[in-house]
């Protein structure tokens, strides 16, 4: 199979390029499963069936055998579930390259739009599950039906009838029937290689089911003892695991409702949770959902761009930006040349050296200081508050040009220093476009750098984390805002980042001045820095402001005043100012009625058959019609017109 | 020529109606001139009663509203428009097409000039763990410590 349809893509091998699926946790690389749809699902495109071969069979076994006159796939002959999980069957590997746009289209009509969802690949390895009515006579029974294969592999060298094999593994979770346990929990081994011909690792697609609505904790089966899955109302989840490694770093829940992964008691915020929906769409939380982030009137699910939505190969991800670090600057630093030496002395100890300078200087002491500068307080560089702890290496007598004060502190040990000021996650509240610009902002304050404004674009589903470089001797600081994301999907906007994309610049120091010239030198810099321009007035939108009448997005954010939160922030105003960073996040409050999109649809973008579509549906003026059959001119144009318009189908 | 007549209980935008059989086989006369897309017919009194507003004509292999409900001398005038979308529902659902809104499938990281939203927002801070704590002096002088 060479074309692979990555919906939402976040599965490539980025070595080469290709949709391959492999496992690699050690270096961070979570998955490499491609995701395809059900349009790939293989299958006999000449009788349009489904055949599979029992292990040592040699007659295939139909699976799927779509007809005229079917309306679920549980009236076809030959169905069935498989409860045993010790069976497997081959899927017999001709099915995937011949398969015709009709084809394709008569196999999802078959599935009357319970689509099915495919998480991996069936030609490469992966895992999938898909819902239809278990019981023709009762709708409501839905049956789950999971399913795993991978693809060729040699499992067995010397056995030829292994080689071109793919395996699948079925079983079906039922709904509506018979009550299940709280901890029922379906486990399926599943082989994932990098390439067709090797086996590397083995994984478990650990399904859990859930219908008790008073404790909807499930507990994973092959995951650490408290490792669990919260979820709300009864559905069904599937988290991929590896064999031997008890861990799950992705979990898929069968709605996009509220899902948890807990681990040690815990709510694991490494985890991510993945809502699917049996409509072939998928959404994707970044973070574990919480009360407070999933907000009001939830967006809904991001939807099929199916191709032309940019989903190309992102650009590979050629190295980290990390920023200069203190220990390489260290290696070679002012301080410790004999040039200048660094104190932090307590304030007794800066009292006493006061005291020295000013009532302890003896005439043969200033005859000797006089030699190199005129006034012996030239040899003060500064004096300094801080509101960090310098790194210092021990105490010395504070020396004084080439005089002993007497006064002993502890000495400075480097130059340079770094403060981290820790990490935090930044995530969606919408799920929607509504949480990027120009419809949210996010602006980020740094003490003694002000406040900045940050893209959207850059922090969204990242972590953020912020660290000061400070030179000691001049109290210089360089804020550095690094993001980091992991690979989340194949396009450009999903690709992995590790660096610092922002510095901002500042001076973490309280200088006081120590002579009358220092004095009226720095009154005179307040008062011009008081007298300063307090950055980020209201640009744009003033002039021309009307009244909102509809209030849309972007029509309100666009007339929005930009403001600025902080004025000055260095220096002596840093010092007084707030001391931890913090994000400014500034979102719209949406406005929905109750099951909006019944009546309005969504946005969306995608290239579908009439016959796919349910639900309000305004199709694009851009599509190119076939005829209408014996439909006239007129006739033709008015559906153009209703279709254009907005119908229910 | 016969028409079936219905009671549609569907608005006009859906592609498939709600409709309840009223009246089955009733002749009907096509008025001249007519348009397939508007065409006028006329109905014996009697044959079907006011309960109806759509009716199928089989030789037209058309549904139509009925916009007009005219009597006289014994006779029903009907005034009809097509129903577009039921009459070629078949062909509608075998095109593929460019969706721009749906219910079900969407992309909500499109722009969506419907959303509506309140004319003021919501600001909140999310403070990082760490920062700047205590409180330190530096001092800075010329040369290096004394070794006295």
């Amino acid at each position: 199979m060479s074309s692979v349809k990555t919906n939402y893509g976040y599965y490539q091998n980025l070595a080469d390029g290709t949709y391959l699926p492999s496992v690699n946790y050690a270096d961070g690389i979570r998955y490499n499963i491609p995701f395809i749809d059900v349009e790939q699902i293989a299958y006999f495109p000449e009788n349009r069936s489904w055949f599979y071969y029992e292990e040592g069979q040699s007659n295939p076994i139909t699976w799927f055998d779509y007809s005229e006159n079917a309306n679920s796939l549980s009236t076809k002959s030959n169905f069935t579930y498989t409860s045993d999980f010790s069976s497997k069957h081959t899927i017999l590997m001709n099915g995937f390259s011949d398969i015709t746009e009709e084809d394709l289209n008569a196999l999802k009509e078959s599935f009357n739009n319970d689509v099915s969802w495919l998480w991996g690949s069936l030609d490469d390895g992966g895992a999938f599950m898909y819902k239809s009515a278990s019981n023709p006579s009762d709708v409501n029974t839905l049956a789950y039906h999971f399913m795993v294969c991978w693809g060729e592999f040699e499992r067995e060298p010397d056995n030829p009838d292994y080689n071109r094999g793919k395996y699948f593994y079925h079983f079906t979770v039922m709904d509506g029937g018979t009550a299940k346990p709280l901890d029922q929990v379906y486990n399926v081994g599943f082989y994932i290689s990098t390439q067709p011909g090797s086996v590397e690792r083995e994984a478990v697609m650990n399904v859990f089911y859930c219908t008790n609505r008073e404790d909807n904790r499930v507990f994973c089966g092959n995951c650490s003892g408290s490792a669990s899955v919260f979820m709300e109302t009864p559905q069904v989840a599937t988290a991929l695991t590896e064999w031997d490694i008890n861990i799950a770093p992705e979990i898929l829940v069968s709605t996009p409702a509220r899902a948890w992964y807990f681990e040690g008691g815990s709510r694991n915020s490494n985890v991510e949770v993945y809502g699917f929906d049996f409509d072939n769409t998928i959404w994707i939380s970044g973070n574990p959902f919480s009360e407070d982030e999933f907000g009001g009137d939830p967006a809904g699910i991001g939807g099929n761009a199916s191709g032309g939505g940019g989903y190309g190969t992102p650009a590979q991800d050629t190295g980290d930006v990390d920023g200069e670090s203190a220990d390489d600057l260290n290696l070679l630093s002012i301080i410790n040349s004999g040039f200048a030496t660094l104190y932090n002395p307590t304030s007794q100890e800066l009292s006493d050296f006061a005291s020295f300078l000013y009532t302890g200087i003896t005439d043969s002491i200033a005859n000797q200081l006089k030699k190199l500068v005129a006034n012996p307080l030239d040899y003060v560089l500064f004096v300094a508050l801080c509101k960090f702890n310098p790194p210092t290496n021990g105490r010395s007598i504070i020396g004084f040009g080439s005089v002993s004060s007497g006064v002993s502190a502890q000495r400075i040990s480097n130059q340079f220093y770094e403060l981290d000021c820790g990490t935090i996650s930044y995530s969606e509240q919408f799920k929607s476009f509504l949480d990027y610009a120009p419809n949210s902002s996010v602006k980020i304050y740094l003490p003694f750098c002000g406040t900045h404004d940050l893209s959207i674009d850059d922090v969204m589903g990242s972590k953020i984390k912020v660290n000061y470089l400070i030179d000691l001797l001049s109290g210089t600081c360089i804020a550095r805002v690094k993001i980091t994301r992991q690979i989340r999907s194949t396009a450009p906007q999903d690709a992995r980042v590790n660096d610092v994309i922002y510095e901002f610049q500042g001076n973490v120091y309280l200088t006081a001045p120590i002579s009358a010239t220092d004095w009226r030198g720095a009154y005179q810099s307040l008062i011009g820095l008081a007298g300063g321009v307090v950055g980020g007035l209201a640009s744009g939108g003033l002039a021309g402001a009307t009244a909102l009448v509809s209030s849309v997005a972007s029509s309100v954010t666009s007339q929005k005043v930009s403001v600025g939160r902080s004025g000055q922030a260095g220096s002596n105003y840093g010092y007084l100012n707030n001391k931890k960073p913090y994000l400014i996040l500034e979102r719209p409050i949406q406005s929905h009625p109750n099951n909006w999109g019944a009546f309005e649809g969504y946005t969306t973008n995608v290239r579908a058959k009439v016959s796919q579509l349910s639900g309000y549906t305004e199709i694009d003026e851009s599509t190119l019609w076939t005829d209408f059959g014996f439909a006239t001119d007129e006739e033709t144009q008015m559906i153009k017109d209703i279709m254009n318009g907005g119908v229910y189908l | 020529m016969q028409a079936k007549f219905y009671l549609n209980k569907s608005d006009k935008r859906y592609l498939n109606k709600t409709l309840e059989l009223k009246y089955d086989n009733i002749p009907i006369q096509i008025l001249e001139p007519s348009s397939v897309v508007r065409p006028r017919l006329r109905v014996s009194s009697g044959l079907i009663g006011q309960g109806v507003n759509y009716l199928y004509i089989a030789d037209l292999e058309r549904y139509y509203y009925i916009s007009n409900w005219i009597m006289e001398n014994g006779y029903i005038t009907l005034e009809c428009e097509v129903d577009v979308l039921m009459s070629f529902k078949s062909s509608i659902k075998s095109q593929n097409v460019i969706v721009k809104r749906n219910e079900k499938l969407f992309n909500m990281y499109l722009e969506d000039g419907q959303y509506k939203v309140q004319n003021r927002t919501a600001v909140r801070t999310v403070v990082f763990p760490s920062g700047f704590t205590g409180h330190q002096i530096i001092l800075g002088v010329v040369g290096s410590p004394s070794t006295n």
